[in-house]
């Protein structure tokens, strides 16, 4: 079920709504309860039998947490056998789940008798509650305390705001909310107000860039002109902004409904000036659950600056498996793993001191090769891809001009793209927030933005039948 | 009002009515009483799904689900129709629901693509069945005859705004490839796409919110057709414009296109049907079955739209139409719709007139037809689109 869906929006959230606030706010378990059983459902929703994952991943990682806990702080040898064998746990529930067909299929390569592997479906959101999973644990075992009642550990794992697609909710991020938080009438309306932005932001921009990255992607290259090539990885960049920032903030909002503060997921990366700037604004809580639980516990910069690339390179080529199990995603990690070594070593000083807007162009640039290297279906794509956006063969005879129609076609789009894009909004909200009658319009505009999605969202069953093809 | 009292006020009104909102659709939802059918879409739309452990296990009750909500949400035309509306009028785009906005014209939107190379294999593949199927012909004692008619969007190809693409280079190489193979393989055939183009504005040969050709456009192929089978021998009497006169149907026309645009096109236009000056008397049975002597299906009153429909009732497996007129030859016409409005001249000139629809007919294969019902003519009509293409009425057995 995704949350920008009818049943989700028409049929699920009213009955979560519902039920969860007629509990009074008093019986907090309860209300958590419900929360749970609902969250259970939403992922058994879309994933019957995978359902027992997710239960899988609870039992476990509740258990470590208890038996890391249970062992005395001077017991460092048994907590670290422990700790490792949660991390075992979880990696082995997200290899098999999500690795072992590409691992397999990688390993046939170089084997005279292919190894007939069970083609493994992947469960919806593994990556997200894994994580989620081993955050909890390592939080536990850095201090925090564990949660003695298991319903507890299965609502902050399979809460349903941001099970699927996130953001990363660290444990230390919400643990205290697990068992005690206020709810308001601010928080609610903060909540769908950053709900509805979400849903904006995937039905009216995310969904309309999709359009224009699928069909230039889909392009054959004797057609793709540097022109369209370049507006495909533009459109690509600006869909998976505000597809992901769009789910995160629909996840944020949901959490603010019911009294969660879930942390900031995006900040305008596309404003960045290096790409070392652009990973700290771009799905923060993954590179910063990679910096803490990953890339410092291995040394990060402590042990010399060798050790320090060879600690980058790791993590992100990591990070790009994480995204998914294809060469391309470790490509893509690597190759920003390659900028930010660059960077830290050289560059980063010469684009501190560089004219803003060259190095703004130098990030958004490398941004969106990043990107086309993200979106390719293989590694010889990513070569044609390529090789066409920096091509000097501007005119294509085929399709002359064909660019243009993107353009005028989505001309407000872009514009909107753009400017969502850039904290112009948000300063403009931050100026004229107290002024009442900025409220009354900032609360018409959220309700005129969410009668627009549903303008759009009931559009997408629009499904004529083949008689206009005879 | 204190400040703090109206930011409150407001705060709880935004609540309500986003509640509202999300609480009152799914119940309008559920109480409306919907058709079942949408026809916009010429679509069944999707039934509440049946309730069942397998189904629940499977995914299918949550799919159906879905799908049922999103096909039976409140007021699900108007959402769409305002859906359309905006992106028509107030954000101007060229293309809306899969339809381009020409200048007073409505077309099909085209991806770009390279020229396909290898368009001489499937010119002599088709070719080849041709050749079957005039020797079935022949073997009976009758004539074939192949007529070519471009689709809407490949007659006005030149009609598209830039920068869009018209796929001009492909269709032409197809048309080509197509009249060379069928020439070769000695066969006679009717390209008519010179012909609508010697009309000083196609577009009253060809509908501008529709993919078939007009009324007008079916009279040019039907006498140009003649034309070639008088000039084959065969002893028919060919309609002429002076034997008849177009009527104009008041009622607003909904091509293809334009239902598309859920009836917010910006085109209008309207359909013409005609009236003999000396009517022929004629029965006529669709798959079998005696119906109304009529080649239009007219609606009911002046204001309900008509669509292409209205040319013989719309696409039919089987209609087999007798004039009661021995001393002239038998025809049987096979192909797509556009068949449709060119039976309604057809029949003039024939003593029976049997046209299939090899997409609804499947009783039998066209050759095995021929030889039970030894037609005099024989006439394949195929649009240009699917010249080369080995379905649908292209499939020769």
């Amino acid at each position: 079920m995704v949350f920008s869906s009818p049943v989700f929006l028409f049929i699920f959230l009213p009955f979560v709504f519902g039920i969860y606030f007629l509990v009074p706010s008093k019986q907090l378990p309860l209300r958590n309860l419900v929360l749970l059983c609902f969250s259970l459902f939403f992922y058994f929703y879309g994933e019957q039998r995978a359902t027992v994952v997710i239960l899988m991943s609870i039992a476990g990682n509740y258990f470590f947490a208890l038996a890391i806990s249970e062992q005395k702080q001077e017991c460092s040898r048994k907590r670290q056998v422990v700790l490792w064998s949660s991390v075992l746990f979880n990696l082995g529930i997200l290899f098999y789940y999500k690795y072992a067909n590409f691992f397999f299929e990688n390993l046939n390569l170089f084997l005279s008798e292919p190894v007939e592997a069970a083609h493994i479906a992947l469960p919806i959101g593994v990556s997200f509650f894994t994580f989620q999973g081993m955050s909890y644990v390592f939080d536990v075992y850095r201090g925090l305390p564990p949660q003695r009642n298991i319903l507890n550990v299965a609502l902050y794992i399979s809460l349903f705001p941001q099970l699927v697609a996130g953001p990363i909710v660290r444990y230390e991020t919400i643990q205290s909310e697990l068992t005690s938080r206020q709810e308001s009438s601010e928080l609610v309306f903060a909540g769908l107000s950053r709900f509805v932005v979400g849903l904006g932001k995937k039905m009216l921009l995310a969904n309309t860039m999709g359009e224009i990255a699928d069909s230039i992607f889909q392009l054959d290259f004797a057609v793709l002109s540097p022109c369209l090539s370049w507006l495909g990885a533009a459109a690509y960049a600006f869909q998976i902004l505000f597809d992901f920032s769009g789910y995160s903030d629909m996840a944020i909002g949901l959490g603010l409904v019911f009294g969660f503060h879930f942390l900031d997921n995006f900040n305008y990366p596309y404003i960045s000036t290096s790409i070392t700037e652009f990973w700290r604004r771009w799905h923060i809580s993954l590179s910063t659950w990679f910096r803490d639980y990953v890339y410092i516990p291995l040394g990060g910069n402590r042990k010399g600056s060798g050790r320090q690339i060879v600690n980058i390179a790791f993590v992100w080529a990591l990070t790009g498996l994480w995204h998914g199990a294809a060469w391309n995603f470790v490509v893509w990690g690597l190759y920003f793993a390659f900028l930010l070594i660059v960077e830290k070593l050289v560059l980063g000083r010469v684009l501190e001191k560089a004219w803003r807007p060259l190095a703004h162009l130098y990030s958004l640039t490398m941004i969106l090769i990043g990107w086309v290297i993200f979106n390719s279906p293989n590694l010889e794509y990513i070569g044609h891809y390529l090789s066409t956006m920096f091509s000097l063969n501007i005119y294509n005879p085929i399709a002359p001009g064909y660019g243009w129609f993107y353009i005028q076609q989505y001309k407000i789009e872009w514009i909107l793209c753009f400017v969502f894009s850039t904290p112009l909004i948000k300063i403009a909200v931050q100026r004229y927030q107290k002024n009442p009658t900025f409220e009354v319009l900032h609360s018409l505009s959220v309700i005129a933005v969410l009668l627009v999605s549903i303008l759009y969202m009931v559009n997408t069953s629009f499904n004529p039948f083949i008689y206009f093809r005879f | 009002m204190n400040r703090r009292l109206f930011s409150k006020l407001h705060r709880w009104m935004t609540i309500v009515v986003i509640m509202g909102i999300l609480y009152s659709i799914p119940l309008l939802s559920f109480l409306q009483k919907t058709g079942s059918y949408s026809f916009y879409e010429n679509r069944m739309l999707a039934e509440a799904p049946v309730f069942s452990v397998s189904s629940v296990m499977d995914g299918s009750f949550f799919e159906g689900c879905e799908e049922y909500l999103s096909n039976r949400i409140y007021k699900r035309n108007r959402w769409m129709s305002a859906y359309t509306a905006a992106h028509l009028h107030l954000l101007k785009k060229s293309v809306v629901n899969d339809v381009v906005v020409a200048e007073n014209l409505l077309l099909t939107p085209l991806t770009p693509q390279p020229p396909f190379l290898s368009y001489g294999d499937l010119g002599v593949r088709a070719a080849d069945d041709l050749r079957r199927l005039k020797d079935k012909v022949e073997s009976v004692g009758g004539k074939l005859v192949v007529l070519g008619v471009p689709e809407q969007y490949s007659i006005l190809r030149d009609r598209y705004p830039f920068p869009l693409f018209n796929n001009d280079v492909n269709l032409t190489a197809i048309e080509t490839t197509f009249f060379n193979s069928v020439a070769q393989a000695g066969i006679e055939a009717v390209n008519m796409k010179p012909y609508y183009e010697r009309s000083s504005d196609r577009t009253l040969l060809y509908a501008k919110t529709d993919h078939h050709y007009r009324l007008e456009g079916a009279y040019l192929t039907y006498s140009v057709l003649c034309e070639k089978l008088v000039d084959l021998g065969l002893n028919i009497r060919i309609t002429k414009e002076e034997d008849f006169e177009y009527v104009e149907l008041p009622n607003p026309f909904l091509g293809s296109r334009a239902k598309k645009l859920i009836g917010r096109s910006p085109v209008e236009e309207h359909l013409s049907i005609y009236k003999l000056k000396d009517e022929i008397p004629f029965t006529r049975c669709d798959n079998g079955v005696p119906v109304d002597a009529s080649v239009f299906a007219l609606p009911n009153s002046d204001e309900a739209p008509v669509e292409y429909l209205v040319y013989m009732g719309g696409d039919v497996a089987e209609t087999v139409i007798q004039t009661s007129r021995p001393e002239l030859p038998d025809v049987l016409l096979f192909g797509n719709s556009f068949t449709n409005a060119l039976e309604t001249f057809l029949y003039t000139s024939f003593n029976e007139t049997r046209s299939l629809d090899l997409r609804l007919y499947h009783e039998m294969g066209i050759l095995e037809y021929i030889e039970e019902y030894r037609p005099d003519v024989v006439v394949c009509l195929r649009y240009d689109l699917e010249y080369l293409l080995q379905s649908g009425n292209g499939i020769i057995e």
